[in-house]
């Protein structure tokens, strides 16, 4: 089981940039190949493929593909379930040279131009052996004041239903997410927009592949763990973006969480996008910082069954930093560069490397890894062709 | 309930910011090139911070063009 991300999903196609209200999605086909290495011996690769595409003067359409592939490293464990992804494997297969588990996920929508502003209808389904997700997702689009301040509005319905095969149980999550924005010009060179966001998620919010357990005198007794069945969560958030130079923008914004189990959490993010080689390329870095509580229920050891029992570390006490590293370039730089000179020059494709270093630290060990320290690289190199 | 309260304040506020617009469109220069835009590449956004999702106990309202398509 990947357990699906339907928060993000919260704004899935309010897609575009500043001024783009008025704007359709350019047609142009991506394709990205990703990867995600923890030393929780958690790997994960996941390519993917999407399309967007014009049709008349007011209509766009989008596709998309993607697949999770999880590597058997994040399988060799006593409990054959890995504590970070919860990938588990598949009930056929999982041996140390095949991959665990497999996701798929496919999407498709419309952007429809409405006046000045545009109005996008989304969805999404995903799909692996014990999970299977279902999303709906509406958003409008408009600018006001001669397009110096753009509202966005969001609407996004999940269902999803899990099968554990660890357990002899079916059960199903519902997510319902809104989300609003508001883009404003400050300046000839400073834009800012602020983000609200609240979502309320029902049925099981609780990772039925974790494990809780009690030692009971010379008995070790495992339980599964338990959530309360409801969860409203609320983030509000503000970014400014400043041309620092004719060649250089520098974004810095901040984010507060909060939810009714009382976990609240603070995001700082930086980063600074500069031209180099005559503008035909564009090199990034990028800092994220942030802290939260821990959820009133989490407990790193319990002593007794309680009514609501939480290891996941991702209801800890945490901090956890990030460091980007991004590079894009033009067709134009590929000319002479044999294969690629195909691939991007001739093509006017864009050619897109990012890398990351990611850190978490929880205030205990891990339930499953008995580790606090988690660090990770992400790597991702895309290729942007429009046409 | 108080989602739809923020949102009635946002919209309440809309005629207080076209009240300040001091830049016309033919002065927006700097503000279209492609390094000016939050989250240029919303796609590529979505499957970037996918992992943090499952890291971290929050989530949401980083970005209006954020998240993206691909969730993996």
């Amino acid at each position: 089981m990947v357990k699906y991300p339907a928060g993000i999903l919260a704004l899935i196609c309010l897609c575009g940039g500043f001024l783009a209200a008025q704007e359709l999605p350019e047609d142009e086909l991506q394709v990205t190949m990703n990867g995600y290495f923890d030393n929780f011996r958690v790997n994960i690769v996941y390519p993917s493929l999407s399309l967007s595409k014009q049709v008349g003067a007011s209509t766009a359409l989008n596709g998309r593909y993607l697949v999770d592939v999880i590597s058997a490293a994040s399988m060799k464990s006593a409990f054959q379930v890995d504590g970070i992804s919860s990938a588990t494997s598949k009930k056929t297969g999982g041996g140390d040279d095949t991959p665990d588990e497999l996701r798929h996920e496919f999407g498709a929508g419309i952007t429809q131009l409405l006046g000045d502003g545009s109005v996008s209808l989304n969805t999404l389904y995903s799909t692996e052996h014990d999970y299977t997700s279902l999303t709906l997702a509406a958003s409008l689009s408009y600018p006001f004041a001669k397009k110096n301040t753009i509202l966005q509005l969001g609407a996004v319905r999940s269902f999803d239903q899990v099968a554990p095969q660890t357990r002899s149980w079916e059960r199903d999550k519902d997510v319902t997410t809104l989300s609003g924005g508001l883009t404003q010009v400050l300046s000839r060179d400073l834009l800012a927009q602020i983000d609200v966001w609240h979502s309320e998620n029902e049925g099981l919010l609780s990772d039925a592949y974790q494990v809780v357990r009690i030692v009971d005198g010379n008995t070790l007794l495992s339980f599964e763990p338990v959530s309360p069945s409801t969860r409203s969560r609320d983030a509000a958030g503000l970014r400014l973006k400043y041309k620092v130079s004719t060649g250089a923008s520098l974004q810095i914004g901040y984010r507060y969480y909060w939810d009714d189990w009382d976990i609240n959490s603070h995001t700082l993010h930086g980063q600074l996008l500069q031209y180099i080689l005559d503008g035909k390329a564009t090199f990034g870095i990028g800092l994220r910082s942030y802290w939260q509580t821990a959820a009133y229920f989490f407990k790193p050891v319990y002593s007794e069954a309680e009514e609501f029992m939480a290891v996941d570390s991702k209801l800890n006490e945490a901090y956890s930093g990030e460091l980007e590293l991004q590079a894009s370039f033009e067709g134009e730089l590929f000319k002479d560069a044999g294969f690629l000179h195909g691939l991007l020059y001739e093509n006017s494709a864009d050619l897109n490397v990012k890398l990351k270093f990611y850190l978490r630290h929880t205030v205990s060990a891990d339930w499953h890894s008995r580790l606090e320290t988690l660090y990770a690289y992400i790597l991702s190199i895309g290729y942007r062709y429009r046409f | 309930m108080k989602f739809v309260r923020f949102i009635a304040g946002l919209l309440f506020t809309m005629p207080l910011l076209q009240s300040c617009v001091v830049v016309q469109p033919w002065e927006r220069e700097t503000l279209s090139d492609p390094i000016m835009i939050f989250d240029e590449n919303s796609i590529d956004k979505g499957i970037q911070e996918h992992h943090i999702d499952y890291r971290e106990g929050s989530s949401g309202a980083t970005g209006a063009q954020s998240g993206g398509c691909g969730c993996g």
